[in-house]
C-alpha cells in the first residue's frame, strides 16, 4: 500500500507539475487608449522613429466621417490623430513599405490600399492602387 | 490576393483559391500575412480558423496549402526570426504561437473583463500586432459582430459594451 501510495502522490505532483506548464498565459497590459470616440482599432504598425500607427475601423461612426489613424509614441502617448482624405471610415491593415517607405493603408470600405502622408495624413501625390477587398 | 508593384498602380490578381475565401465567421477570408525565412507566404484565413501557406518561386505564388487547422478566428499575424508563426486568435481572445511544424507553443494573453472606464482588460477581439523592440502591440478591435447582420459570438455583447478602446502589450517572449 504504502508503494501505491508513493507511486498515487508522483502522479499528482506530475499531473500538478504538467498542469503548471500548460499555456502559462504570459502579462498582458494596456499601452494605450484610443481618443475618446475613435473605435475599433484594427491595423497596426511601427513607423521609424518606434511611434505606432494604428487604424481605426470606425463601423458605427456616420458614413461622412473620414478614416482615421492615430499616433503614439513608444511610451503610449497620443501624439495624434490623422484624417485619411478621401477614405472611408473603414481602415485596416497598416504598414510602412520596407523599400519606399511610404505609409500604405488598406481602405476596406473603398477597396483600395493608399499611400497617406504619416504626419498629415493627405494622400500622397501618386495615385493610390486600386485593390480587392473579399 | 492581389498584388501591385512598390508604387502602387492597378491592382492584378496574384493567387486566387477555395482555400482563400470562406463562408465562416467572422466572413473574412485571406487576412494576416507574413513571410516566413524561406519566403513562403503564411495568410490567416479568419472564417475559416486556418493557416494558410503558399509557396512562392520568383515572385510566383504556388498551390496554397493547410499549414493549421483550428485557430479560432484567425486574424494579424507576424513571423520571427525562429519562423514561428504569432497569430490573433480574434475569436478566442488570445495570440497562438506556431512552431515550423504547426504545433502551438504558447498560447498567450486572454480576455479578462471590462474596466470602470469601459476599457477591456487584456484582449478582446485582438486583429493585428506588431512587434517591437521586446514587445507586441495588439490591437483590441472589440467589434460587436451584430453591426453586420451576423449573429452573435461568446464575446460580442462584451465588445459592445467597450466605450473606450485600447491596444494592449505583452512580452515578446515564449514562456518556458
Amino acid at each position: 500500500m504504502k508503494s501505491l501510495g508513493a507511486l498515487a502522490l508522483s502522479l499528482c505532483l506530475a499531473l500538478v507539475s504538467a498542469t503548471a506548464l500548460a499555456w502559462d498565459r504570459g502579462e498582458v497590459d494596456t499601452f494605450a487608449t484610443l481618443p475618446s470616440g475613435i473605435k475599433n482599432p484594427e491595423g497596426i504598425t511601427v513607423g521609424p522613429h518606434g511611434d505606432l500607427f494604428v487604424t481605426s475601423f470606425a463601423v458605427t461612426a456616420p458614413d461622412t466621417d473620414l478614416g482615421k489613424v492615430v499616433v503614439f509614441d513608444a511610451d503610449g502617448r497620443l501624439r495624434r490623430v490623422l484624417e485619411v482624405e478621401g477614405s472611408s471610415k473603414l481602415l485596416l491593415g497598416i504598414a510602412f513599405h520596407p523599400k519606399t517607405h511610404d505609409l500604405l493603408v488598406i481602405d476596406f470600405g473603398a477597396g483600395k490600399v493608399l499611400k497617406v502622408n504619416p504626419s498629415t495624413a493627405n494622400p500622397a501625390s501618386s495615385p493610390p492602387s486600386a485593390a480587392a477587398r473579399d | 490576393m492581389w498584388r501591385t508593384g512598390a508604387q502602387g498602380g492597378v491592382a492584378t490578381r496574384w493567387v486566387d483559391d477555395a482555400l482563400l475565401r470562406t463562408t465562416g465567421t467572422p466572413p473574412f477570408g485571406a487576412n494576416g500575412m507574413d513571410f516566413d525565412s524561406k519566403g513562403r507566404l503564411y495568410v490567416a484565413n479568419t472564417g475559416d480558423d486556418r493557416v494558410i501557406r503558399i509557396p512562392v518561386a520568383a515572385g510566383t505564388a504556388g498551390t496554397p496549402e493547410v499549414f493549421v487547422n483550428s485557430v479560432n478566428g484567425a486574424d494579424g499575424l507576424f513571423i520571427d526570426e525562429h519562423d514561428n508563426v504569432w497569430v490573433c486568435a480574434n475569436q478566442a481572445d488570445e495570440i497562438v504561437v506556431i512552431d515550423p511544424t504547426g504545433r502551438a507553443i504558447a498560447k498567450l494573453g486572454d480576455f479578462d473583463g471590462i474596466d470602470r472606464s469601459g476599457r477591456p482588460r487584456g484582449l478582446l477581439f485582438p486583429a493585428s500586432a506588431v512587434r517591437s523592440g521586446d514587445s507586441i502591440y495588439i490591437t483590441n478591435l472589440s467589434l460587436d459582430i451584430r453591426l453586420f447582420g451576423l449573429p452573435q459570438a461568446v464575446d460580442t455583447q462584451w465588445a459592445a459594451e467597450v466605450t473606450r478602446h485600447t491596444i494592449a502589450r505583452i512580452p515578446a517572449r515564449i514562456p518556458r
